[in-house]
Formats: C-alpha cells, structure tokens, sequence
C-alpha cells in the first residue's frame, strides 16, 4: 500500500519518467495490436476480419492517435527527458517537481481516455488527423478525440515550461552551455518548439469541439467558415510536432554512440547552433508540406518547397556531426549500440524519402499513397522509437540497478529491424503505383497485384510484434530480476549521470552536489580504463 | 545587420529564382508536348538518383565505419582528431552549401514542372467535378451528368472540382494527378490522355465508411467515339427537343471546352 502511495504522490523525476514510460508502453502495445489488425485486414482485398468498415477505422484512428500522442511524445519528452535531463545536467531534480508529477498523471489520464474508445458507442473514427467537416459530421464522438489531445497537450506545454526552466538555472555549477550534454540540448529544442505550437493545436481542436457541439461555424463553409483553417492550424503545430520527436531521439543517439564508441561528438557547436537552433528556426515555416494538394495558393505552395527542402541544412548539420563521432570510434556493441547502428540506416531511408515529399509538384501523386505512409513510418515508427528502446536499454541499469537480458534483447533486436524493413519497402513501391493509405479495400487496383505486396508487408509485421513482444518481455523480467550492476557506470562514461550517481540512483539523485569544471565534458574518455 | 539579411534573402531568391524563372517562359499555353504526367515520371527519376546517391554514399559510410572501429580491446578509447577552429566551420559550411546546392537544384526543377500542371491549356476540356459521400458526379454541361470520366483521346482534360459534404481528393494514379475536393471551394487539375485506355481513380482524403469504395474509371476513347457517347448521352439527358439547346451537333466537345482559368 505505502509503495503504491509513494508512486502516486511522487514528486522523484526519476519516477515520474518511470510513469511516463509504463504510459507510454501501454500506448504502444495496445496501439501496436491495432497495427497488426489493420496489417491483417489488409493482407488480402475487402474486409475479412473486422466486421464493419467503421471499426476498421476506429482502429485507424486508435494506432494513429496512440502510436503519437500515447507513445512517442510521452515516451521522448515524457519518459526519456525526466529520466535524463535532471541526472545529466547534474540537477537534484526538476525546477517544478509537483508540476512535473501534475502532468504525468495528466497524461495517464489522456491514455485513459483514448482507450475509452473501444467501450463507448459511438467510438470516434476521425484519424488522428481530424480533419473536418468529416470529423463534424460524423456520428463519432469527436469530443474523445479532443478532450485527449487536451489533456496530453497539457501535460506538454506543463512539461515544456518545467524543463526549459530546469535546463536554463539547474545545471551544476560550471556547466556552460558549451558543456551541456547533447540530449538535454536537443530536447531543450523540443520543448521550446511544443511551447510554442502545442497551443495552436489545442485551439484547433476547441474550434472543432466548438462546431461540433456548440454550433458554431469555424470550418463549415455554407455558413462563412473555411474548410482548410482547421488544417493549417494543425499542421502548424504538428509539423514541428516531427521534430519534437525527431530531435530527442537524435540527442539520445549522439549519448549512446558517442559513449558506446568513445569518441567526443564530432562538431558539437555545429550540431547545436547549426542543427538544433536552426531545426527551432525552420520548424514553423513548412507545414505547407502537408497542404500540397490541399488546393492552398501556387505560389505559398512553392514557396514552401523551398522552406522544405532547406530543412536539409539543419539536419545535415547532425547528421554529419552524428557520423564524424563514428570516424576512427572505438565501438564496443551492447543492446544499446545496435539500436543505435540500426538508426543511422533508418534516419537515411525516412529523411531521404521526405525529399521527394518537400517537392510540391511530385506529391500530386505521391500525396496520401502508402509512399507516404512508408516514409513516416522510417522516421517516427521506427528511428524514433528505435531511439526510445535503445535509451531503454542504455539507461536501464540507472533505472533499475539491473542490467537487461543480453541474448533476449538481442533476439529481439534483430526480430524488430528485419520485421521493419519487411513491412515497410513494399509499401514504398505500391505507393508509388497508386495503393491509397487508410485503405481496407484495394479491388480497384486489382490488375496490379498488390496483395502480393501487402502479403509481405503483413508477414513482417509480424516479425516485429514478436519481436516488440519479447523486448517488453525482457524489460519487465530484468527489472525484477535481472543481474544486478555492480558499479554505478557501466558504459565507462564521462556523463554525470554515470561518473557521480549510484546504479539505481536514489532519492536526490547524487550523493554530493555536483559541479563541473571548465574543462569538464561529458564526451571526455580520457580517463576511461585508467 | 540589415545588410546581411538583405544579402542572405536576396541569395536565397535569386538562387531559386533563376533557374526556375528561365525556364517557366518555356511552355506556351498550348504547348503539351511535355504532359504532366511524362514530366513527373523524368522528374522522379531525377530525384531517385539524387536521393539514392546521397543514400549509397552516406550509408556506405556508415556501415564501413560501424564495422571498422570496433574497439578490439577493453580500456580502448576513440581517437577522434580534435578539429581546428577552421576545420570545424569547413564541417559545417561545406556539408550545408552542398545541401542547399541540391536543395535549390531540386526546387527549381520542381517549380519548372510545377508551372506545367498548373496551367492549364487554353483547349482543354472542361468537366465539373462534385464529390460527395461515396461517390463521383462528373458533369459536362448540357445536362450530362455521369459516374465515369469518358474524354476524348488527344485533348487535355480540366476538371473543376467541389464537395458536397466533406473533403474528399481525386486522384488518377496513370496521370499523376491528384487535388482536394471540398466544400465551399473549387479546385482544378488537369491532364493530357494520350493513350486510349480505362484507368481507375479513387478517393485519397478519409471521409468516411466508403473512402475505399468510391473508385472511378477514366474512359480514354477516340474523338470520334466521345462525340457520339456525348451527343446520345445529351439527348438522353433532355429528350424534350424544347429544352435542348442548339448546339453544334457536329462538335460537341467544343461544347463543354470553354477554359476560364
Ligand atoms: C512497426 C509497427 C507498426 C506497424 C506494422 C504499423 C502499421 C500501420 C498501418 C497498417 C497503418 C495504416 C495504413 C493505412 O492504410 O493508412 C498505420 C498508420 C499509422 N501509423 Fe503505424 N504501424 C506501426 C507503428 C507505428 C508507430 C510506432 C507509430 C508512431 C508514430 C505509427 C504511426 C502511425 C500513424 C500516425 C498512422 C496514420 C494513421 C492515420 O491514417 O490517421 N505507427 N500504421
Ligand atoms: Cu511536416
Ligand atoms: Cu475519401
């Protein structure tokens, strides 16, 4: 009972990135099952499976909804900032520890309410997107779209706020910016990136909610309103909304591959200034991109390919910076480190797919194909949350005290990037032959023979399931009884994290306040092995 | 400060401009020798290359180093080179200005295509499009309202597109064309068939319990043949002599031809 207290009432970041990780696995595993409903169902043409096309939808909706909202924000800027940030920064805890807790629990309370979903009658069905008038007009209920964003959007902007705070007065005395630990600058990005555009998402859905119930007109054309403002309002926020994801999983990549590998991480003020500050700058001006064929001006169209395009420099920055920290490394391979290699790999494929998709003119026929639906899926599906396992594993003796099953998590390692790629190159080439996303029924294209296709994609899904079942597997068991680590720094890092807390580390984090030198860096292995 | 603002805008302008700007006084309001859909097809092959480049290149790297740094002892450290004040500004200049070279390459061939299925030719055909759940009526004037796209082989097609209920989007896969149907607006696209041939068109905004049900098909027949489908289905449309007007039965695709845009 008191153990149970102490988890509802904590107010230890540790725990509440604990919370937010239990959260955001149950998004994942239920939204994961829906995937493979939906894989299923699209094995073969028309519906065998679920009964109706309606609750083919509402699974639609969850995957999307959960795999997002559920389990990849919470998971990078919910779980894996909470955990890191305040042990990184050499913090003995987050700026606003009761606020911090506030929106954890704001969160479950979101996964809650999206799981409603499959117990209400008239379950929502309007995709995570919401695009009215169809989300107005549909005998779904909307408003449990809505009150979920709501509630995981508040708990973000609470989120933001608490971390910047943290981040700009509670980093260990000494430690100047120079010095700050490439996680904790990219999700520092992150957060002032959700604080500025997870309002604008939230006043889109209140508008809906609004015409919905209230009646008003915001998106109903026959009485004055405009059609596509809910889109542009959106998108605004959830394109920047990619790089809240993207940017935490980049960050955890340089910890992992720069400890992993024993190299500084190669041009770090470029990385940062060039690649993080300039990624915060871009973000807000290319959600055009998802507009392309949305009947939106020629020239705004235009204009925003050229914006698009130019996303390549900041990322550019971090991914050359990513890969100089491989150049003469001295790797050594855990769990970890594979994810880590499997990234490098996936953030290609999903940023180069994004090229063609930047360019206006190719998306008249890419837009809405399962191309689209493959190249998210590389980025977000599987970097990001290839990042957020293989962070799983990094940190996990810090967690638990324990180390994770090697043979297991390797078995699953493997199970997960054979399965992804399955799954995904096909649908590449049927989209670029026509195959529409959210589609259970393809017989219009029966001359092109893309079940064969979808057969594939199905069978490699299936591989990842098994594969995602087993990682949560050896999580779970190796928490409770897994090895236990017997030094605090298993990685043989130089982040404070390692070098100044105890394995699990305790209430208050270090045992001695922190602080750092001028020439301390936490990519700094010169001590390493002595 | 200024000064430099003014310099990296009109950089960045006269850089994506250029090329672009050339090359759209090219076609000729009737000049389709290029139709959207080849110049689609040229043009993902381009991108292809360049993203496969990029991709070969940068993945090789990745691979080779990944397997090549192994630490072959414990207690090994990388050895990393610390970068010079000027080779760390190198890093990060060259690798961009490469990017935004391509970057801008890509636009300008974008925008030059772009400008070709936008505008369209001054004798197209035109036909209004109205979508609504779950189907496609295609409307060609003088009351000739049909669920299938039947044009004439050789003469580029405009369609003027609107919703009656919720967002829908109309795509033909073969033209490579594709834009939002939606209520309170009217949006167009346009397309050249130059072969003869039945091609599918779907729907690719969800809009409900039928979005994967709402398929049409796109009749590509000799001109001959659409004047005569025309002509019989106009009559069937007003049998009543009184109420057809006197159109030039020789000629009906001029008919619905007239091209506003
Ligand atoms: C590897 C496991 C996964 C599989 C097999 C899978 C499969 C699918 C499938 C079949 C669809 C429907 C495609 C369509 O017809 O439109 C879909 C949609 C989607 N998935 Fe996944 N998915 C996986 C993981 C994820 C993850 C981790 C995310 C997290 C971001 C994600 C985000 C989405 C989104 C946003 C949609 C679009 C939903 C919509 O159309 O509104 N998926 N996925
Ligand atoms: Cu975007
Ligand atoms: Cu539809």
């Amino acid at each position: 009972m008191s153990l149970i207290k102490e988890w509802v009432f904590t107010t230890d970041h540790k725990r509440v990135g604990i919370l937010y990780l239990i959260g955001s696995i149950a998004a994942f595993a239920v939204a994961g099952l829906m995937a493979l409903i939906i894989r299923a169902e699209q094995y073969n043409s028309g519906l065998q499976i679920v009964d109706t096309q309606d609750t083919y939808n509402v699974f639609l909706y969850f995957h999307g909804a959960a795999m997002i909202l559920g389990f990849l924000i919470p998971g990078l800027t919910g779980f894996m900032a909470n955990f890191i940030i305040p042990l990184q920064i050499g913090a003995r805890d987050v700026a606003f520890p009761r606020l911090n807790s506030f929106s954890v629990w704001l969160f479950w309370a979101g996964i809650i309410l999206a799981l409603l979903t499959f117990v209400i009658p008239d379950k929502p069905d309007v995709m995570w997107t919401g695009y009215p008038p169809y989300s107005v007009t549909t005998a779904g209920n909307t408003a449990f779209y809505v009150f979920t964003v709501h509630l995981i959007g508040f708990a973000s902007i609470l989120a933001s706020i608490n971390f910047i705070v943290t981040i700009i007065y509670m980093r260990a005395p000494g430690m100047g910016w120079n010095q700050l630990p490439m996680f904790s600058w990219c999700t520092f990005g992150a957060f002032i990136i959700q604080l500025i555009f997870v309002p604008v998402l939230a006043a889109a859905v209140t508008m809906l909610l609004l015409d919905k119930y209230v009646g008003t007109n915001f998106f109903n054309p026959t009485n004055g309103g405009d059609v596509l403002l809910y889109q542009n309002l959106f998108w605004f926020y959830s394109h920047p909304a990619v790089y809240v994801i993207f940017l935490p999983a980049m960050g955890a990549l340089y910890e992992i591959v720069s400890t992993m590998g024993k190299n500084p991480v190669f041009n770090y003020k470029a990385a940062v200034y060039g690649g993080v500050c300039g990624i915060v700058i871009v973000a807000g001006e290319v959600w055009v991109h998802h507009l392309y064929v949305a009947g939106m001006p020629d020239w705004l169209r235009i204009g925003q390919m050229v914006t698009t395009l130019l996303i390549s420099v900041p990322v550019g920055f971090m991914v050359i910076s990513l890969w100089g920290t491989l150049y003469r490394a001295a790797i050594t391979y855990n769990i970890a480190m594979l994810y880590a290699a499997a990234c490098f790999f996936l953030v290609l494929l999903g940023g180069l797919t994004g090229i063609p998709l930047a360019m206006t003119v190719l998306t008249v026929n890419l837009s809405e194909t399962s191309f689209v639906h493959a190249h998210f899926h590389f980025v977000m599906a599987i970097f990001a949350a290839f990042a957020v396992f293989g962070s799983v594993y990094f940190w996990f003796p810090k967690m638990t005290g324990r180390s994770a099953d090697t043979k297991l998590g390797v078995l699953a390692f493997w199970l997960n990037n054979i399965g992804v790629q399955v799954t995904f190159w096909p649908l590449f080439i049927i989209g670029l032959q026509g195959m529409p996303r959210r589609y259970a029924d393809y017989d219009m294209f029966a001359g092109l023979n893309f079940e064969k296709y979808h057969h594939i994609s199905t069978y490699g899904a299936i591989l990842t399931a098994v594969g995602a079942a087993l990682m949560i597997i050896n999580w779970i068991w190796s928490a409770a009884f897994g090895e236990k680590v017997k030094n605090g720094n298993p990685w043989g890092s130089n982040g404070l994290e390692w070098t100044h807390a105890a394995c699990p580390a305790g209430p208050g984090n270090f045992p001695e306040d922190v602080t750092v030198g001028p020439e301390w860096s936490a990519y700094d292995y010169s001590k390493f092995g002595k | 400060m200024k000064r430099i603002y003014s310099a990296i805008w009109g950089g960045l302008l006269a850089l994506s401009a250029g090329p672009a700007m050339a090359s759209t006084a090219a076609p000729a309001r009737n000049d389709y020798s290029v139709s959207p859909n080849e110049g689609w097809d040229t043009l993902w092959n381009t991108v292809l290359l360049d993203i496969t480049v990029i991709g070969v290149v940068f993945g090789f790297a990745a691979l080779y180093m990944l397997f090549k740094y192994k630490a072959s002892g414990p207690g090994q450290i990388g050895k990393l080179p610390k970068l010079s004040r000027a080779q760390a500004w190198g890093f990060a200049l060259l690798p961009a200005a490469v990017f935004m070279a391509d970057d801008f390459y890509l636009s300008a061939k974008g925008w030059t295509l772009w400008n070709i299925y936008r505008r369209v030719p001054e004798n197209a055909l035109e036909v209004k499009l109205v979508a609504r759940q779950w189907q496609w009526e295609f409307d060609y004037g003088q009351g000739v309202k049909t669920d299938t796209l039947v044009v004439p082989q050789g003469q580029p097609v405009v369609l003027r597109m609107t919703a009656e209920d919720v967002i829908h989007s109309y795509f033909i896969p073969h033209f490579r064309v594709k834009e939002d149907v939606m209520p309170g607006r009217v949006t167009y696209l346009w397309f050249m068939p130059k072969d003869l041939g039945t091609y599918v068109s779907v729907c690719t905004e969800f809009c409900g319990t039928g979005h994967s049900n709402m398929p049409a098909d796109v009749k590509v027949v000799p001109p001959g043949e659409f004047q005569a489908w025309f002509a019989s289905n106009r009559q069937a449309a007003a049998p009543a002599p009184a109420a057809a007007p006197a159109a030039d039965p020789a000629a009906p695709a001029a008919a619905p031809a007239a091209n506003p845009s």
